[in-house]
């Protein structure tokens, strides 16, 4: 470890999905550096990879489909990738949790609220039924859950979805776990709703010592939640700076074209701006840079050679010839 | 000012509620309960509001989809309940339907060119029917080698632009847009809007646009209405509704909005709660349970709908 307070590091990862079609290079070369207390947001659009990159940290990637090629996911001195079933069994959810984005189907529908996030502590913690259930309940209070005594003993049906990704947040959270993945926590939810939750993520952030992974697509979440950004294209991380660099200077047009293509709340431009095209087969994958296809800064070198992931000032890093010097 | 096309009085729209027990009062969702506006030709009126609000459900009371508990709806001065057969054959060209998703909306075993052309068939406009459905492929951005591919070959946006042809192809005045591009990637939204607003100059359109997504009903609309539990609360031109909402639920709808800008970082949570349930509704005002500035007469009274300003609508006690 070379970075003061880092608590998990990433070295080229590689997650692959073998299908008839072909083989998938869903995660292709990513590399992370998450701190303490950070917040860290993965962007991109579906198919970039985000979300398998955060299910390869936990290693619950479904073999024989889809594997874990190469890399190193160093988890505070260990390599988790060395890791026995067993001793995986013992980081999830534990020292490493992960909220899903869609609360009703996460959440089981037979068992009561209490009963889920006891379990929890049954197998981490080993508490007993009593034991478990205050824990439970306190966990409910934190989230902002109103009510928790009786709320453990609702199932998940007789929550609306704002209600149910708090248990899942309470319940990610029950064992104060040093990195929280969030995959697309809001994207389900109505926008006063979601707004709720995202002051929820605020305030936990200055109360716990947890570190995020905040996945999303929606980059006023972003804005508002995250410290430092890193922006994925068909398996690879195209951009990564902190949110303030990302936001006003972008470097890799990938970024910029996503950036434009919010509608801007001040302007009344007729027409949004676009990326063209569409995001390309994962099958048929361009030769040289990924994003060549729709990019209005195309160079002759882009579709013959893949970019470096080059490293510029103040730890930002790009994956673009543009910014690539001696060319 | 324009005429309008569509006028709505008073509409609503109640489901029933499947009753435990025999002797039990029927219950009802109550997800249209007396509505009123009208849509001007050739604009686009944006209908925004939470899940569960009834947004949908008017535009499918609109489309002759489902049938209104009570209320008109006119198109063009012709209450298109009053119809007769041939009549709401023709109405039915002039009124389309986009839909949220697209991989539900377009018959899997049915080609694209076949999709397209469908309504044209029905509608007995067999004349060069692969020239116009050519065209309107053309139109909507699809390349003409997609006249013979099924619906799976292709990625969402591309489905989007599928039935948005198909539902341009009896050269329809009114478009109910339904969430059209909630299903899509950022960047491919920015796509499907923009090409919207083509076709919108080019069919002289107007569009009724559905949407819980405040940012593009900005982009797109001239004016908007804000629903909440199957009332319109507020409907005003864009700029005055962003630039000086009046009812609380809209405030609280706009402040909700996540910037894009990590210099501002916004208060967030302003609205608490969740929404009631549209089968028990609270009295009075329907927004009192989660509003900051309820009075006592909010939880006794419903407050009336009324233009405060120049085609500026509200329904709140504070400015009775």
């Amino acid at each position: 470890m070379n970075t003061p307070n880092e608590i998990l590091r990433i070295n080229d990862l590689k997650t692959k999905f073998f299908l008839e079609e072909g083989t998938v290079f869903a995660v292709d070369g990513v590399d992370i550096s998450l701190r303490e207390k950070e917040t860290l947001a993965i962007v991109g659009e579906s198919g970039s990879g985000k979300s398998v990159t955060a299910l390869s940290i936990l290693k619950l990637i479904q073999e024989p489909t889809g594997r874990i090629t190469d890399g190193e996911i160093h988890y505070r001195d260990r390599n988790l990738l060395d890791l026995s079933e067993k001793e995986m069994r013992k980081i999830r959810g534990n020292e490493i949790s992960m909220i899903f984005q869609e609360p009703m189907t996460s959440l089981n529908p037979v068992f009561t609220i209490g009963k889920q996030i006891r379990e929890v502590y049954k197998y981490h913690q080993g508490l007993n039924k009593r034991a478990g259930n205050r824990k439970a309940a306190e966990m409910l209070d934190l989230v902002g859950i109103p009510n928790s005594e009786k709320c453990i003993h609702n199932y998940p049906f007789q929550l609306s979805g704002g209600m149910r990704q708090r248990v899942m947040i309470a319940m990610a959270l029950a064992c104060n776990p040093r990195i929280l993945m969030a995959d697309e926590p809001t994207t389900a939810l109505d926008v006063t709703i979601q707004s709720q939750i995202i002051k929820l993520l605020m305030d936990l952030k200055k109360e716990m010592r947890t570190a995020i992974i905040l996945i999303t697509h929606d980059l006023g979440v972003v804005a508002q939640l995250a410290e430092n950004v890193m922006v994925m294209y068909m398996g690879k991380a195209v951009e990564y700076g902190d949110v303030k660099s990302i936001f006003h200077n972008p470097y890799h047009p990938y970024t910029k074209g996503l950036l434009n293509s919010i509608p801007q709340i001040n302007d009344d431009h007729d027409r949004l701006k676009i990326i063209k095209g569409i995001i390309p087969s994962p099958f048929k994958l361009p030769a040289g840079c990924k994003y060549a296809t729709r990019c209005d800064d195309v160079m002759d070198i882009c579709a013959k050679k893949e970019p470096a992931y080059q490293e510029k000032e103040n730890g930002r890093k790009v994956r673009c010839w543009k910014y690539t010097e001696g060319i | 000012m324009n005429e309008n096309i569509l006028t709505i009085k008073n509409l609503k729209k109640y489901f029933p509620v499947k009753k435990d027990t025999f002797f039990e009062r029927r219950k009802y969702v109550k997800a249209v309960d007396g509505i009123s506006f009208t849509i001007r030709e050739g604009e686009t009126l944006g209908l925004v509001g939470e899940s569960g609000c009834g947004k949908s459900t008017v535009g499918k009371v609109i489309v002759k989809l489902l049938e209104p508990t009570a209320g008109t709806v006119s198109f063009r001065d012709r209450d298109i309940y009053q119809m007769d057969n041939t009549e709401t054959a023709a109405l039915r060209k002039e009124i389309q339907m986009i839909f949220q998703d697209p991989y539900s909306s377009l018959d899997p075993r049915q080609k694209t060119g076949k999709i397209i052309m469908e309504p044209l068939i029905i509608n007995k406009q067999k004349e060069n029917l692969n020239e116009t459905v050519l065209k309107l492929m053309r139109d909507v951005g699809l390349l003409e080698e997609f006249f013979d591919r099924y619906p799976h070959e292709f990625s969402g946006g591309q489905r989007q632009r599928i039935g948005i042809a198909r539902a341009l192809a009896l050269n329809p005045s009114l478009i109910v847009c339904d969430e059209p591009v909630s299903a899509l990637d950022v960047s491919i939204q920015a796509q499907i809007v923009n090409m919207m607003q083509d076709i919108q100059a080019q069919y002289n359109l107007t569009y009724l646009f559905i949407s819980h997504d405040l940012g593009i009903v900005r982009h797109i609309s001239n004016r908007i209405a804000v629903m909440y539990l199957g009332r319109i609360v507020e409907i005003a031109e864009k700029k005055t509704l962003f630039s000086k909402p009046l009812h609380p639920y809209t405030l609280g709808l706009l402040k909700a909005i996540p910037i894009p800008n990590p210099n501002e970082i916004q208060e967030q949570g302003l609205l608490q709660g969740d929404i009631p349930s549209p089968i028990d509704l609270p009295e009075g005002c329907r927004f009192h349970t989660r509003c900051e500035r309820r009075m006592d007469i909010c939880t006794k009274e419903h407050p009336i709908y009324r233009e405060v300003e120049d085609n500026h609508f509200v329904e709140c006690h504070l400015y009775d």
